[in-house]
């Protein structure tokens, strides 16, 4: 037998085989390509949402082993219906006071899903009940990303819309990297360790060392130092429980009382690709995430008392933020710490008052 | 919980594999045994794609379990603890145990004397000032 080395150049059994197969690829391909390819696709979706629906069930079975031994099936029934609860935004078609109906709707949610925690499980305290609640969280988000990815992946399937899929698959690797940043998140708040977005709260940490704390407003506490001449005032929310406290309605109390010069904030903040973790970036305004109303809250006391916002930013990916903190970013919190003291002294004179919020979660982090 | 359309797909990718492998195996056997005594090139054929198929189903099997492997690997962190003593400044790291905060109190002091009377509130116990992930850096999935 011979073997055709190129197309129409044998005319033996194998060579008619051989083109005949070429003709009907080419037919295949002309009428059928697209939905050949749409499948693939679709079938890198349908691998992708099996690792999400993996990731969501993994939290969920950890999340409820590691409370078995309190009120089982409490728990049990209070995890199902968390991970679909709801929390509805305001109206905003008139935007006047929209920031605080969101405050009040969120605080509502919070206070109710905190309230229903203590009453399954009385017998844990304010930091525990917050490190589960962010556990809760956890399971939450990976619930909701699973749901997202399988809606559209069953919409596109349904409308046979390669558009919709191409889109759904373009996202998808960061969905996935942002899903396993939740998932490992798991390990540091049942331990109740300290995850990087506390890089900020660990700075104001550090710098309260020493002094009177005090409560003010929920979930914060400060102190009052003398830093070279200067009334410093620190703040946090209050550890080791995994709280990111309400920084914006403790300003606007201690306002009240004191007319600060100058206001730093300290926050962990997400990275570009190719930054390096743990790196510090300095610049102005209310350094604080989140919804937005705490930043709301702070802008309005700054702008309205002329305050200048100073603050910085230790750099980090998300992965980074919400899993236990690395060494990258503990020397970026060092960092931040010998910077905003020298900073402190530059940007203020003596007898002035100044504000530091250490912006962040503080699961771990006591002051 | 509801049970995904997608639970289905695990199971049926491995019945796949599964049928690919028998396919091969018949190829294979029938390439080894010769399908055509008087054409050696169609055996060798045979063998090559038998040899083909195995390897690449071995090789998506394997695929699936490095994937669940590096999932289930990736959760089991390991997270040191710095503990000071604000007397002798000895230093200690250790694995990080449940109830280790930063600015809580660890172990006892190996050097100082116990019951001290400067800080009767720790006693001789050091204080924890950082917690912090073994791992330098995380590595990121490069692919999901």
């Amino acid at each position: 037998m011979s073997i055709p080395l190129f197309l129409g150049q044998d005319n033996t059994g194998i060579g008619y085989i051989i083109n005949i197969v070429y003709m009907i690829m080419f037919i295949v391909l002309v009428f059928w390509g697209e939905k050949i390819q749409t499948t693939i696709r679709l079938r890198d979706i349908e691998y992708a949402l099996e690792r999400l629906r993996m990731m969501r069930d993994e939290s969920v079975k950890f999340t409820k082993e590691k409370l078995k031994k309190y009120n089982k099936e409490e728990i049990n029934r209070f995890m199902d219906n968390y991970l679909e609860f709801i929390t509805v935004p305001p109206v905003d078609m008139d935007p006047a006071g929209v920031v605080w109906k969101l405050d009040h709707i969120v605080k509502t949610a919070e206070n109710r899903v905190r309230d229903e925690i203590k009453q399954i499980i009385p017998e844990l305290d304010d930091g525990q009940v917050l490190n589960i609640m962010n556990l809760f969280e956890a399971s939450y988000a990976l619930n909701y990303y699973y749901k997202v990815v399988r809606h559209y992946y069953i919409l596109s399937k349904k409308t046979s819309s390669y558009i919709l899929i191409i889109q759904l698959q373009a996202i998808l690797p960061q969905v996935m990297m942002e899903a396993e940043a939740y998932l490992g998140a798991l390990q540091a708040f049942s331990t109740g360790q300290p995850v990087g977005d506390g890089a900020g709260s660990l700075v104001a940490a550090r710098l309260m060392r020493g002094g009177e704390i005090m409560e003010i407003e929920k979930d914060n506490v400060y102190t009052v130092k003398n830093i070279n001449g200067r009334k410093v005032y620190m703040m946090k929310a209050k550890g080791p429980g995994g709280a990111v406290g309400t920084p914006g309605d403790a300003l606007m109390k201690l306002s009240e009382n004191e007319s600060f010069k100058t206001i730093f904030m300290v926050d962990a903040g997400l990275k570009l690709e190719g930054e390096k973790s743990g790196s510090i970036a300095e610049g102005v305004g209310a350094i604080i995430g989140g919804i937005g109303t705490e930043k709301y809250k702070i802008e309005e006391v700054a702008t309205k008392k002329s305050i200048p916002l100073y603050g910085m930013i230790i750099k980090m990916s998300l992965k980074e933020a919400i899993t236990p903190m690395t060494k990258d970013v503990l020397n970026g919190v060092e960092e931040a710490y010998q910077l905003l003291l020298k900073r402190i002294v530059e940007k203020s004179s003596e007898g002035d008052a100044v504000m530091v919020i250490g912006v962040g979660n503080t699961v771990g982090i006591a002051q | 919980m509801e049970k995904s359309s997608t639970t289905i797909l695990v199971p049926f990718y491995f019945f796949l594999l599964g049928i690919l492998i028998l396919f091969s195996l018949i190829l294979l056997f029938q390439g080894i045994t010769g399908v055509d005594k008087n054409d050696g090139m169609i055996n060798t054929i045979f063998i090559m794609t038998g040899v083909v198929g195995l390897i690449s189903t071995f090789y998506m099997i394997r695929r699936y379990q490095i994937s669940v492997q590096k999932m289930l690997k990736e959760k089991k962190l390991t997270v040191l603890t710095v503990e000071e003593c604000s007397k002798c400044n000895y230093k200690a790291v250790r694995p990080f145990r449940d109830g280790d905060f930063v600015y809580g109190y660890g172990d006892e002091c190996p050097r100082c004397p116990k019951n001290t009377e400067n800080a009767p509130e720790s006693g001789s116990k050091m204080l924890i000032t950082a917690i912090y992930l073994d791992k330098g850096r995380q590595e990121e999935r490069e692919r999901y």
